[in-house]
């Protein structure tokens, strides 16, 4: 008796990275403390787009019907990481997110609380870089 | 591994101690929210140690519960903890080097270090993981 296995290929590039280059990306991010007094509140709306609790994205069934389909260890990675850049664009222009003080925008509007997105003029949104592979 | 949020100040006050501000009743500037203490920091120039470091542990751990065998439930959670600077000195890159030392203190993911910009503040958040079983409480 002989058993034949052929083990699916692994990807050379292992790292999905998702990148922002806003220069207030990280303070709207994970929050900051304003010198004026007060608090930016930490919207984190890449690491929600894996975690949640916000976006809704189920990556491992999202890497499972990728697999199925393509039977590709590499494709269904890259398609896992793609769909959750597209969330994280998404998520800029989500109105849920939770904020406590009422602000004047850039491009004029007056948000308040209790939610609110954060998209403002698209600083974040266009900022937002494709997934990089390494 | 911390149960809770006052088991992880009690660990961060002595891992950090040499380096956080002080309250104005000379106590070390590292408090749990909410809710918000109305403490102010002491002024610079009358602490012992010339530092206006501030931490702030986030009482509600960010992660997942879900549901293990025996009724228990699996809490895989991390506490948010900041590190503020409002003084331009060395004291939060210090700080830093002292938690990343730290073989209690395992961080979740990756720290995020934000310099000071022309509005914000030096600051450093990390996620320190602390996962626990959660046993079912019986209602009758």
């Amino acid at each position: 008796m002989s058993l034949k296995w052929t083990p699916p290929r692994l990807p050379t590039k292992k790292i999905a990275v998702h990148e922002n280059t806003d220069p207030y990306a990280a303070a709207v991010h994970e929050g900051a403390r304003l010198k004026i007094g007060g608090t930016i509140q930490a919207r984190p709306w890449m690491m929600s787009a894996y975690q949640g609790p916000y976006g809704g994205y189920d990556a491992i069934g999202q890497f499972m019907s990728a697999y199925r389909q393509s039977s590709s260890i590499s494709k269904a990675f890259r398609s896992t990481a793609s769909r959750a850049n597209n969330i994280m664009r998404q998520l800029i222009k989500f109105n849920g997110w939770p904020y406590n003080a009422t602000t004047k925008r850039k491009n004029g509007q007056i948000v308040g609380p209790p939610t609110r997105n954060i998209f403002d003029k698209g600083g974040l949104a266009r900022a937002q870089q494709p997934v990089r592979y390494e | 591994m911390f149960a809770d949020a006052i088991a992880l100040r009690t660990h961060l006050v002595t891992t950090l101690s040499s380096h956080l501000g002080e309250w104005e009743d000379g106590t070390a500037r590292i408090h749990i929210v909410p809710p918000t203490p109305k403490l102010t920091g002491k002024l610079k120039a009358t602490t012992t140690n010339g530092s206006e470091l501030e931490c702030t542990i986030y009482r509600l751990p960010e992660g997942e519960v879900t549901p293990s065998s025996g009724g228990q439930s699996y809490a895989d959670q991390s506490f948010k903890v900041e590190l503020v600077n409002f003084s331009d000195d060395t004291n939060l890159i210090n700080a830093m080097t002292a938690v990343l030392r730290d073989a209690d203190l395992v961080l979740e993911r990756q720290h995020v270090y934000l310099p000071a910009a022309e509005q914000t503040y030096e600051q450093a958040t990390f996620f320190v993981y602390a996962p626990k079983m959660i046993n079912r409480v019986e209602v009758s």
